[in-house]
């Protein structure tokens, strides 16, 4: 009998929308990226130690020396992740953290356009009605099927995983 | 769910696959510029922080001498975010605090130009200045009267530009009355009080000669306060302060005559006179209120936005009376 090469895949995959601890461990290393970056103005800072927690907030929120730095941080710090997410997720789909977890961004509408990556970022902007967002988005990945957070929604994207096939029975 | 399954796929299509990819030196390319772009624009952030703060380095080899400004009208409370040109009680307060407690300033400096304001701002300051560790010297530029002379009496030595406005040790109440106007025009104030002077000093209506006495006891009261303050401050007569306060400003060449001033100069007299107290080399630094985000973009944009506006308004209208203008201003 002869052997017949169908020359087929190794390996098939299907994507799938990336599970929600991947994601949290992908923006966690995000994070921890833009720290680092930030470090320079962030150390401008001042240290909390042996404030209670009222004055912490007091601090925070007033218009004192404190609070105008906290503020300033907090601007500065939304501009570097903006930039830093928008940029990265236009051009190659994927931030640094989801490239380590192996999991990227693609458009519900074909190609990735540059307005849907900021609509998916704006929960980083540190003025309401944006930072609502941030509250409400984790609520809708964790409990969607499609693990959509409400800005993926609004900007009709997803973060997805290639998947072999063999393992789908496995994937949550 | 999305499912894509490869079959059989022809060496043609995995070409075009590849060609699709991004290279992953482009990639690496792309991540490496926005890291450096973000390290570039944290290291500016840093620099803007570092503007905005407005803590001192002490200059080694001279001690520091911290200069407080007292600029427009002194006042209790913050006019909010468009008035810049207000001296709060809190904020110069809070400045001589941490003059107080910083090691490196040996004396405190007021550089005052203000016409006064409230009385109550100008004693909480004078008593703060009087509470201070440290000499305490001010410096009237173009005007330091009344609430701003009273801040400056405190003070351990007055040096005064000869041609400053000075002294206004006085206090007014003074307001306008449109009661014929509204009678003119048949127009009632309907007055309903609970207390008979609630209403005392409404513009609406005369004042009877009962409750302007009563006003003026109020005023000769202030008044008599801001005599005294003057007087143990100056270390001076009592009866030669009250010849001096009938309200009257003094040029500064008058009032060093009258005792109400130290020295007639500037800003090199102020250092000239702490060094040979202190018998040490002396260096100024400026210290001011730190503002909010808020107050420091309507700081920039609203002194902006009136030269664009008076700008365009100008160039539209020129006023014809500018040439003719009298001005005190040489």
């Amino acid at each position: 009998m002869k052997h017949l090469d169908l020359n087929l895949p190794h390996e098939r995959k299907v994507t799938l929308p990336a599970p929600v601890f991947k994601r949290m461990v992908a923006y966690l290393i995000d994070m921890f990226i833009l720290l680092v970056i930030s470090y320079p103005f962030q150390s401008f800072l001042p240290s909390y130690d042996g404030m209670t927690f009222d004055q912490i907030l007091n601090s925070m929120f007033s218009a004192s020396s404190m609070g105008t730095t906290f503020v300033m941080i907090e601007i500065f710090f939304a501009i570097l992740a903006i930039f830093y997410f928008v940029v990265l997720e236009y051009f190659l789909g994927q931030s640094l953290g989801k490239m380590v977890m192996n999991i990227r961004v693609e458009s519900d509408l074909g190609k990735r356009t540059f307005w849907q990556m900021m609509l998916r970022n704006m929960y980083l902007i540190p003025f309401i009605p944006f930072t609502v967002l941030s509250v409400i988005d984790p609520f809708f990945m964790i409990f969607r099927h499609d693990h959509k957070r409400l800005s993926d929604m609004i900007a009709k994207s997803n973060v997805v995983s290639d998947v072999l096939v063999e393992d789908q029975k496995n994937y949550i | 769910m999305v499912l894509t399954c490869m079959v059989n796929p022809s060496e043609k299509s995995v070409k075009e696959e590849q060609k699709k990819e991004m290279s992953s030196t482009k990639r690496w390319i792309i991540i490496i510029v926005v890291l450096f772009v973000l390290a570039f624009l944290s290291l500016i952030f840093a620099g803007v922080m570092a503007l905005m703060s407005t803590n001192h380095t002490p200059v080694i080899g001279s001690s520091q001498a911290a200069v407080i400004p007292i600029k427009g009208v002194i006042t209790t409370e913050d006019a909010g975010f468009w008035d810049d040109d207000v001296a709060t009680s809190k904020d110069i307060i809070d400045l001589i605090e941490d003059a107080n407690n910083d090691p490196s300033v040996v004396a405190i400096v007021f550089e005052i130009n203000s016409p006064g304001g409230s009385p109550v701002a100008s004693q909480e300051i004078a008593d703060a200045i009087k509470l201070s560790n440290k000499p305490t010297v001010s410096y009237i530029r173009e005007v330091g009267a009344s609430g701003g002379y009273w801040i400056a009496s405190a003070t351990d030595h007055i040096i005064a530009n000869r041609m400053s406005i000075t002294g206004s040790i006085g206090v007014i109440g003074s307001y306008l009355e449109f009661d014929g106007l509204l009678n003119r025009y048949n127009i009632t104030y309907r007055r309903l009080v609970g207390g008979k002077y609630k209403d005392i000093g409404s513009p609406f209506r005369e004042m009877t000669p009962y409750e302007e006495q009563m006003l003026q006891e109020q005023i000769d009261l202030l008044h008599d306060y801001f005599i005294d303050e003057v007087a143990t401050n100056r270390k001076m007569d009592r009866k030669q302060v009250e010849e001096l306060a009938t309200g009257m400003f003094y040029i500064g060449e008058k009032a060093k005559e009258y005792g109400l001033v130290d020295e007639l100069g500037g800003k090199p007299e102020v250092k000239a006179y702490l060094e040979n107290k202190l018998n040490t080399t002396i260096s100024f630094y400026e210290m001011d209120t730190e503002k909010s985000f808020f107050e420091l973009l309507s700081a920039s944009t609203d002194k902006k936005s009136y030269m664009i506006g008076k700008g365009i308004g100008d160039a539209i209208s020129p006023d014809p009376r500018a040439s003719s203008q009298v001005s005190i201003w040489t």
